[in-house]
Parts: C-alpha cells; structure tokens; sequence
C-alpha cells in the first residue's frame, strides 16, 4: 500500500478491547466469559470518484500507518489496561441479588489530518442485570461504576410491580433520563434534518463533544475535523462523524446530549409518574416517531409510591413537544446511552434537567 | 473441557450510501477466535494468506442498476453491497479442517416519505429477473400506496417475500411452549438444502439435508452452526431453508405482495409482517398480516416457479407463494 500524501484525507487507527465478566452476585468473584481484542487502521482518500477507505487490522504496510498503531497501542497500554483488569473486582464487592454482566469497552484512537495527529483513549462498562422479569442495564464510566450499578440494583428491586396506562399520566423524568427521550427525538431528527418542530422556548438541547462525565472528543472527530458545540434546539446539526471501528464509515452522529431549561415552568403533579431508568429509545426518520422504553418508574401520589412494570411510550415528535410542560433544576448525568445507529454502537453522554411532560392521551 | 480455534482470513469491498454519504470501502482483516469451556476470546491474527483481489466493478455496476431504477418520488435510505472472499480454518482436537467462502450481499432500504413507507431488499445474486422484480416494487412503492378496494382472499407472495418469513417463523415456532395451541397439521414442511449461499456451515460441516419442520413437529435441534464473524460465538441456525408442500391447490390471486415494508416481528402470539401488495389494477397497498406460525403455515395452499437463495437469517430459499388468507384463521388488515 503506497499512501500518496495529497490524496490522502484522514488515517484512522484504533486498538480495541472488550471484555464481559459475569459477577455472580453471591459472593463469589468475577468470571471472564468473552475477551476480544484487536487493531487496524483505515486510510480515507477523497477524490474524483468519491470517498474512498482502505481499512485493515493486518501489519501496517506503511511507517505512518505503524506509527498511529503503535501510538494508539502505547495510549491503550498506558492508559486503560490496568483498570480493564481491577474494574471487574471492584464491581464484584457490591451486593447484588442477581449476578450482573459487565461488560467493558477500552480503545485508544489516533486520528491523523493534514499532519495534526489526535489520541484518544476511551472505557466504558455496560451493566445489565436481570431479576423478577425485568432487564435493566446502564453504561457507565469507571468513576461513576460503583454508584452507577448501584442504581441498577435498585432499578429490579421492587417486588409486585403494578401495570398501567402511561399515557394517561403526567410524567417527570428524573435523574437525567430525559436526555434519552431529546437524544430521540431532538438529536436522531437533527442527525436526519428532520423537518423542525416547535420545541419549548425555555428548552435548550446541546450536542457538547466534551463534557466531563461524558464522551471526551478532544475537539476533534473520527475523521480529524474539528467539531463544536451545536444547539439542536436551535436548529443545528451534530457536528462530529463518528465510527464504532475502522472498518466502519464515519457518519454523523451526536456525542453528548445537554438538556437544559431556562426560566421553565415547575410542577410535580399527583399523581404522577416519575422515570428514572430507561431501557432503550429509537426514532423513525421516516415516520417521525419516537419510541422510548422505560425501565424502571414509579407511580407517585399523595399518599403513596408504587413501583411500575416497565412500559413503552411511542409518540411523535410534535406530540412530544406539546406535552413538554416544564422542567427543573441543572443537567444531571444519566449513565448510559449505547446508540447503535446503522448497526455501529458508540456511547453518547447523556446530561439532563428533571423534565415534565403532561399526559400524552390529552 | 472443549475447546476450539477458529480463524478467518477475509478480503471485502463495500459500498455504503447512507443518507448522503457515500463511501467504498476495501477491507481486510484476519482474525482468530478460541473457545475454552464457558470462555470465548477473539482477537486480530497477526499473520494472514494471500487473498486474490476482489473486483469492484461489480460492486459498482449492482449499486448503478439499483440507482437507475429508483424513481423520483422515493429516496434510498440505505444501501449497503457487499463482495467477499474468506478462508476459514478451525482445529478441535485433532480435527483440523480449512474452507473458502465468497458472498456478495445487497441491502437496500428505500422510502417513499409521502406515504410514510419504507421497502427492504436483500439479495445476494442480482440478474435481470430480481432486477425486475425490484423495480416492479419501486413502481408499487412510487405511486403512492394506499387502502385497497380489494379483499384478497388469497395472496402470492414474491420468492424474496417469502424467502424473509420462512426462518422467522421457524424460530418463532421454536422459541414458543408446545402447547401453543398447534392443533392441525399443515402440509407445508421446511428442509435444509445442501444447495444455496452456503455450502458448509460456520464449523465447515455440510449443511444437513434434512427435514426441520414436518408439518407438525420440530426438529430437536438446528443440526448446523452459523458464524458470520470470528468475533461471535457460532449459534445454531436453520441454513438453507426450503419449504416443500404435499398438494398444491389452483394457485389464482391478482394481489401480488412483492416487498416487505416492515419485517416479521413476534407479537405475542403471532408473527406479523407489513407487506407491499398489488392488486390487479396494479395498484399498490400495504397490508399486515399476523398470524400464529402454525396458522401462517397452515395458510400456504401453492408453491410455484423456481426456489431462488435469499440472505435472510442464515439463508432461505423462496419461490411465488399462495397463501390463503381468509380460509385459514389468517388476519390481514390494510394500513
């Protein structure tokens, strides 16, 4: 492979690991049960006939593709291999009922363009755990890992969980979750230049490529750009091309969701339901809608709060955002979103205020 | 404790057209899988054969085919073709064995944002016959689909239709209890061939020609194993599925259902698909059909025409399939 120098766009090289550890939660310690590793690089060159992208995880051909290996390897190493090996442990000292699959994910990345080279490291963990028929799971980050699975313990608690109708209730969305349900319906629209909608006048939705407690771009995306803050909410489009692997093309894609209100309106009626996990969302570019899973929730009322079974809601965007009936407090974190757009699944940060919508039957 | 090593040595050329983006991709990667026990690892495999180049243009020459035919009244969402080579090795015990493999693949999701449809397409060895097929769709899809005076009683299903159902109704019949209310037998039976995409399974055993479902049981078990990726587990699968029927009936119905608009997904009890019929004004509608498996494949009174090789799950084949919606218990409803 000759790389000629002014044909080529962008070199993209990545080393990859992920390991799944199941804790068993009685005590015992973690057991490995899939380890996977690898490397490569691809070479992106624009031309008369379009985009094209030479990937391999063979033996870089050339010494520029072998220095972003070897630098993304020595980024990995140096960077993320002693906590892929403690993480397991440390997690496996919480009490849980029901043993939890933790998986990690660590990369480091180098991003080479019109000379200036980026490296990237990158580990987060996804936990699921499965008791009394619900599935809950959240990704997370190190720091956050022990206070994080502790809330996923708690999300398959409660016992006897009762069935409603979710529309029929007002909804507050706690502890960040409504950034899942804006990553839908805001930042996946924005994604497709969907047609614009009417959102509140004091909500404001960010793509942020680097946030603290979030997805960490260095200003730079998968294929060397520079990338920026966008508002959604006002029209933007996410700025940055991401890719799960080398061997994926970049697109666009959202990397940290901010959720914020302004002088909103506050109101926690009774009663209400309150989310505070939510297991997966999904928009249709093509029907414009919005289908969100939550997971764990509970009825709220004067006198009483009752844990529910997990539920769906399934809305358009513009009904979504008539039922936008205030908000409250700073952008909490919520762990985890894994966003498996067109089959590459890449963490987006997720940051939101406390959001109330009003029953969507009304 | 069994243990395994797998490798595989492949060489792919992509074209992705997603939304606006348009890349062509050439890859090559080799990568080795273990299995020990309960523990499955895979990483990179540092050395790699020789593989021939793959040529591109036809790639190139299947993605202007598909481009010519769309009309401007739809988009296409997502195309996605695919040609590879791969060399697979795999040793257990003292077993060794090496195979070779090549595939050509198509994807294509196209819309008609008007109407609020979407219309998925998969192939894997385009000719002027699928090519036409495809466009018969496009045509369907183009105008504007809507309710049907028609109530077809009975509805042909395209190959690549029914190709699409017969793995997922397999494995919806397998995944539910055994009284799940099976009562008559159907005479429609499902096989695997040892003919189709693929000639030896995920292990590079021979694809078992054999009955998987008789009409009223299922086989104990998929006696072959599916492996797209040294990065996952192989799963047991049915391969090659193709379906028999003891007696055809007179197979007379003007509704065509030439595409699928949304693809099979459990529902409780049921498997539903969205299909894009054609009536005999060649006017297109989308109809859901969701039947029990049992009902769907009681519902199957003609088989016809030439069984082609689709890649749906791990291949299936399909040919023009009469099914007789009102007779059986079957419940459409026009959308």
């Amino acid at each position: 492979m000759v790389i000629d120098a002014e044909l080529t766009h962008h070199i993209f090289a990545v080393v990859e690991r992920e390991e799944s550890w199941i804790i068993p939660g009685d005590g015992r310690g973690p057991g490995l049960v899939t380890r996977r590793e690898g490397h490569g690089q691809a070479i992106t060159r624009t031309g008369s006939d379009g985009v094209r992208i030479e990937a391999t995880d063979h033996p870089p051909a050339s010494a520029a593709t072998a220095a972003q290996i070897a630098t993304a390897r020595h980024a990995f190493e140096t960077g993320l291999a002693d906590e892929l090996e403690s993480l397991p442990f440390a997690a496996s000292r919480l009490d849980a009922s029901s043993p939890i699959r933790l998986t990690l994910r660590g990369s480091a990345s180098v991003v080479r363009r019109d000379e200036v080279e980026t490296t990237r490291t990158s580990l987060f963990i996804t936990a699921s755990i499965r008791a009394r028929g619900v599935e809950a799971s959240i990704v997370t980050s190190p720091r956050f890992l022990l206070e994080d699975i502790g809330t996923l313990i708690a999300a398959v608690a409660p016992p006897c969980p009762s069935r409603i109708d979710p529309r029929l209730y007002p909804i507050v969305w706690r502890r960040g979750t409504a950034a899942v349900l804006m990553h839908e319906a805001i930042g996946h629209a924005a994604e497709h230049n969907a047609s614009p909608v009417a959102w509140p006048h004091w909500l404001r939705v960010d793509d942020v490529p680097d946030v603290d407690g979030g997805a960490r771009m260095g200003g730079i995306d998968d294929t060397g750009a520079s990338i920026l803050p966008v508002e959604l909410t006002g029209g933007g489009r996410p700025s940055a091309r991401r890719r799960a692997s080398f061997s994926d093309l970049p697109i666009v894609r959202m990397t940290n969701v901010v959720v914020r209100q302004k002088g909103a309106p506050w109101l926690e009626p009774l009663p209400r339901i309150e989310v505070s996990l939510v297991g997966g969302g999904r928009y249709d570019p093509l029907t414009d809608r919005v289908t969100i899973g939550v997971v764990a929730a509970d009825l709220v009322s004067d006198t009483a709060r009752q844990a529910l079974q997990p539920f769906a809601l399934s809305e358009t965007r513009e009904a979504i955002a008539r039922h936008l009936a205030g908000a409250g407090g700073e952008p909490q974190r919520y762990p985890g979103v894994i966003c498996s757009s067109e089959g590459q699944e890449l963490v987006v940060g997720s940051f939101s205020a406390d959001v109330v919508t009003s029953p969507m039957a009304s | 404790m069994s243990s395994e090593t797998y490798r595989k040595h492949g060489r792919t050329v992509r074209l992705e057209r997603i939304g606006g983006d348009r890349a062509l991709m050439a890859i090559l990667e080799s990568g080795e899988a273990e299995s020990h026990g309960e523990v499955f690892s895979c990483r990179s495999f540092p050395a790699h054969l020789p593989l021939p180049e793959i040529d591109e243009t036809t790639v190139l020459r299947a993605e202007s085919a598909i481009v010519r035919l769309m009309d401007e009244r739809l988009s296409l969402e997502r195309l996605v073709i695919t040609s590879g080579i791969a060399v697979h090795e795999r040793q257990t015990g003292a077993d060794e064995r090496v195979w070779n493999d090549a595939s050509f693949r198509i994807h294509a999701s196209i819309v008609n944002r008007r109407a609020g449809l979407r219309m998925t397409w998969n192939e894997a060895a385009p000719d002027d016959k699928s090519l036409a097929e495809l466009a018969r769709a496009i045509t369907a899809l183009a105008s504007n689909p809507g309710r049907s005076d028609a109530n077809p009683a009975r509805i042909q299903l395209s190959g690549s239709v029914a190709a699409a159902l017969w793995p997922a109704l397999l494995l919806a019949l397998a995944s539910r209890p055994a009284d799940d209310g099976r009562k008559e037998r159907s005479e429609l039976t499902l096989a695997q061939s040892s003919d189709g995409g693929y000639s030896l399974d995920g292990n590079g055993e021979a694809i078992a020609v054999t009955t998987l479902f008789d009409g009223t049981h299922l086989a104990d078990r998929w006696p072959n194993v599916f492996r797209p990726t040294y990065r996952r587990r192989p799963q047991s699968m049915p391969m090659n599925l193709i379906a028999s029927l003891e007696r055809h009936e007179e197979m007379s119905t003007d509704a065509v259902a030439l595409a699928i608009l949304e693809p099979p997904t459990v529902e409780g009890s049921e498997v539903a698909v969205v299909l894009l019929v054609v009536d005999g004004q060649r006017k297109g509608f989308p109809m859901r059909l969701a039947m029990t498996p049992s009902a769907w494949f009681g519902a199957v009174v003609g088989l016809g025409g030439v069984a082609r090789w689709y890649p749906y799950g791990a291949g299936s084949f399909g040919c023009d399939t009469t099914i007789d919606v009102a007779g059986r218990g079957g419940r459409a409803q026009f959308v």
